[in-house]
């Protein structure tokens, strides 16, 4: 299998360098048998690099340890359903896996790419097989995952255990897709420079891809969140961990260029403001790779063995300098049609986002760098906590709800202050009347009660321009009510698809302001029989069980919950201990509800047959997970291909069919 | 062994693919590529029909004055003219630019001549077989040929 797989890597490498060389050789030259062959090469690839996958998997099913990847990630004692994560489980494995899926990626965008992208298409398919290039070639030079040993040990190491968690089959390939899936929309721009093809064409080719691509950042964002929340056993599902930051940075611009590209298309402006956000985007995911490949800061989320973040690094600058040497040599190209009509307008309110989600993005990537730069020029490594983010970052996001939730109420070109009163009286409304709710009801902080009716102003916003529009449609059409909904959603889906995803993020912003500013948090020392009390609830230690296994020693104790005095539910929270790896997983006991999740973690069991919980009271948890499947639907009708348009043949074109068939 | 077998048959089967472009015979003189100028155009057009759309639909919501709407609708009215206009002008251009290029070919008799019915290449041989693609062909009288009138 070992030879199956570095041949196939050698063959992959190949046909990328003939496959940059040709489509960019073909298209200077004017050959287009070479483009075409080029592309074909491109084609082939997924091919090639999955019989190079199924190697490895191969090899680890028939625990081939004379392969030291194979030797490092499992044992003779994993379960057969762990060889998947077992794949991209370490550094080399996750390499192989990221340059099958760019390929896959790549083969998609070039065959699929619409007519008005053709003409660049050469051009774009060079970038696309320049970066597949660098991964086969690091892998093949630096990182091979089938490297053999000289001697193959009777068994493996096995699999990290932090890995073995349900969330791990998912969190890692969907976050891994997603960064590299950046290099699509970054090609197809980089495409369009290199061309220098007049039109906005490769926009629409972008937009879409970029939509997929945050869809997926997204879901690769959030599955981390509950592998974090459930078996790191703090509690918490974000700790601005630079690993986490690294993930966070290519979105925040991302999510800034699906909207930007809409200006683009609609009023020819913000042509600078997109190429420079897909950049960025590209550029933070590389510096994603680096950090989570020998980065300088240590992390739970980073292939620790690795040392390979130089050539990273390098990779990323050259990517930078490249990218931007294009957009020097463009700028003329790139210079809006028109300016902006009004200060209050969709356009501005876009403007205003792209800035936040920058400012985001640099406030994010500062407090990234300055224990580097703190180490540089101080000699001491000052990190950076929670308490940072949260002053800056926070409100930042929170003017990007309120944002989310004033822009779409806002036309083209331009707004009359009256409309716009008129638009916004609902909304206010609401937010008005929920915050006086709040308090009412004993929610004085100011900041989570400026949240919370941001909030319903966003939700109440978007409720308002559904029900206005399927009004509008059922006094034209004379349709009911459900029927006039969904055809008013079919025939505006991008808009409505966005009011979805926005209707996540509102969640999103609920759940994450109700956790961070509500949730309790006790210890407590019990005894078999004996309650502790946190909130409405009780908690009763019933005992402990150990459950020894072939690589692990598992002990969980058994506690009943009661809520009001009731008894509720029984909860299993403990910990696994694996020998081979002197580590421990936690295994929280959670319950959740659409109100708050209990959460216990067993911490520690005396021999006293005391044992040791800590008890966590955390609101509105649920919503954040419910929010990512409807991000997902959000994403879906956004995407889905509209009827195209039937041309009716202008003079021209009949003049040329005429000329045409008179030639046959 | 196997190994090897498995990449080589790997191998050989992607380099096929990637060399088919320059084996197959060419069947029809390529197309016209796709005229850059024409794409904007197009895509102008249809972000104008987008615009007025949505323009419509935010009237309906309440976002644009009745004033506004009347005015901006005959804005985008006016560019969408302007530009169809533009791409018939282009179209028409193209046109007689490929008339007068199939026209020149004729005269230097690049495109007279007779032709293989199977690939449409060009021969001048007696009745036998095409040179390009080995199609039996049954002689100049038996194909209409571009230019044969001059």
């Amino acid at each position: 299998m070992a030879d199956v797989g570095t041949a196939t890597l050698i063959l992959a490498l190949g046909l990328a360098a003939y496959a940059a060389i040709a489509s960019g050789l073909g298209q200077w030259r004017r050959v287009p048998e070479m483009v075409v062959s080029g592309r074909y090469a491109t084609y082939t690839l997924p091919l090639v690099m999955g019989v190079s996958i199924a190697a490895l998997v191969a090899a680890f099913v028939t625990h081939d340890f004379g392969i030291r990847y194979v030797a490092g990630n499992s044992n003779l004692a994993l379960d057969p359903w762990l060889t998947w994560v077992a794949l991209y489980a370490g550094n080399e494995g996750s390499l192989l896996f990221i340059a099958f899926i760019f390929s896959v990626l790549a083969a998609v965008a070039v065959w699929k790419a619409p007519a008005g992208v053709r003409p660049a298409l050469p051009h774009t398919n060079v970038v696309l097989m320049l970066i597949l290039l660098f991964y086969v070639g690091v892998m093949l030079t630096m990182a091979n995952p089938f490297f053999e040993l000289a001697a193959a040990p009777p068994d493996g190491q096995g699999i990290n255990p932090l890995l073995t968690h349900p969330g791990m089959f998912l969190h890692p390939p969907v976050q891994m897709a997603g960064l590299i899936g950046v290099g699509i929309p970054f090609a197809f721009a980089m495409g369009h420079l290199m061309a220098g093809q007049p039109g906005d064409d490769w926009v629409l080719v972008a937009r879409t891809w970029g939509l997929v691509v945050w869809a997926v950042l997204t879901g690769g964002l959030l599955l981390g969140a509950w592998w974090a929340y459930t078996i790191l056993g703090w509690g918490g599902y974000w700790a601005w961990d630079p690993v986490e930051n690294g993930a966070l940075l290519p979105w925040l611009p991302m999510t800034a260029f699906i909207h930007s590209v809409m200006v683009q298309r609609r009023r020819g402006i913000f042509r600078m403001w997109n190429v420079a956000l897909i950049i960025l985007a590209w550029g933070f995911a590389m510096y994603g790779m680096f950090m989570n490949r020998g980065g300088p800061i240590p992390s739970v989320h980073s292939f620790g063995q690795s040392t390979m973040g130089w050539i990273f690094l390098i990779f990323l600058a050259v990517n930078l300098f490249a990218a931007f040497a294009l957009f020097y040599w463009r700028y003329r190209m790139l210079r809006s049609a028109r300016p902006l009509d009004s200060p209050l307008s969709r356009e501005a309110a876009f403007l205003l986002n792209n800035l936040l989600f920058l400012l985001v993005a640099f406030v994010t990537l500062w407090g990234v760098v300055y224990p580097l730069i703190s180490q540089a020029f101080q000699g001491v490594m000052v990190t950076v906590g929670r308490p940072y983010y949260d002053a800056i970052a926070g409100p930042l996001f929170l003017a990007l709800v309120a944002l989310m939730g004033v822009g779409p109420l806002l036309p083209w070109r331009r707004a009359s202050r009256r409309t716009l009163a008129r638009t916004l009286r609902l909304p206010m409304g609401v937010a008005l009347a929920m915050a006086a709710a709040l308090f009412v009801l004993g929610v004085r902080s100011p900041i989570p009660l400026l949240a919370f009716s941001v909030c319903g102003l966003v939700a109440a916003g978007i409720l308002r321009e559904w029900a206005r529009g399927t009004r509008a449609r059922r006094s034209r059409s004379g349709e009911s009510y459900p029927v006039a909904f969904g055809r008013l959603v079919a025939s505006n889906r991008p808009r409505y698809g966005g009011y979805i995803v926005h209707l996540a993020i509102v969640m999103l912003a609920f759940s994450i302001t109700g956790s961070s500013f509500y949730s309790v948090q006790r210890d407590f020392s019990l005894e078999v029989g004996e309650r502790a009390a946190l909130g409405r609830y009780e908690v009763e230690y019933l005992g402990a069980s150990t459950y020894p296994g072939p690589d692990r020693l598992e002990q969980r104790a058994e506690v009943q919950v009661y809520r009001d005095g009731r008894p509720v539910y029984r909860l299993s929270p403990g910990y696994v201990f694996y020998p081979a790896f002197s580590m421990a997983a936690a295994r929280a006991g959670i319950r959740s509800s659409v109100v708050e999740d209990v959460y216990i973690i067993a911490s520690e069991f005396s021999d006293d047959g005391r044992a040791i919980f800590r008890i966590h009271l955390n609101p509105l948890v649920l919503w954040m997970w419910i929010s990512g499947p409807l991000m997902l639907v959000g994403t879906v009708v956004a995407l889905w291909p509209e009827r195209a348009r039937v041309q009716r043949p202008t003079a021209g074109r009949q003049l040329r069919e005429r000329a045409l068939a008179s030639r046959m | 062994m196997s190994a090897l077998i498995i990449v080589g048959l790997l191998a050989v089967f992607v380099v096929g693919v990637v060399l088919t472009p320059f084996l197959r015979p060419r069947r029809t003189p390529p197309g016209p590529q796709p005229d850059t100028d024409l794409l904007a155009l197009v895509s102008q057009r249809e972000a104008l029909y987008q615009a007025m759309e949505t323009l419509r639909l935010e009237h309906e919501l309440g976002s644009v004055e009745d004033v506004d709407y009347q005015n901006r609708l005959q804005e985008y009215r006016t560019q969408a003219a302007l530009t169809m206009r533009e791409q018939d002008d282009l179209e028409a251009e193209l046109a007689r630019l490929e008339d007068a290029i199939s026209a020149a070919r004729v005269r230097q008799g690049l495109n007279g001549g007779p032709r293989c019915g199977e690939c449409d290449n060009p021969v001048d041989q007696p009745a036998g077989r095409c040179t390009s693609c080995g199609a039996e062909w049954a002689g100049p009288d038996a194909i209409t040929t571009e230019g044969a009138d001059r």
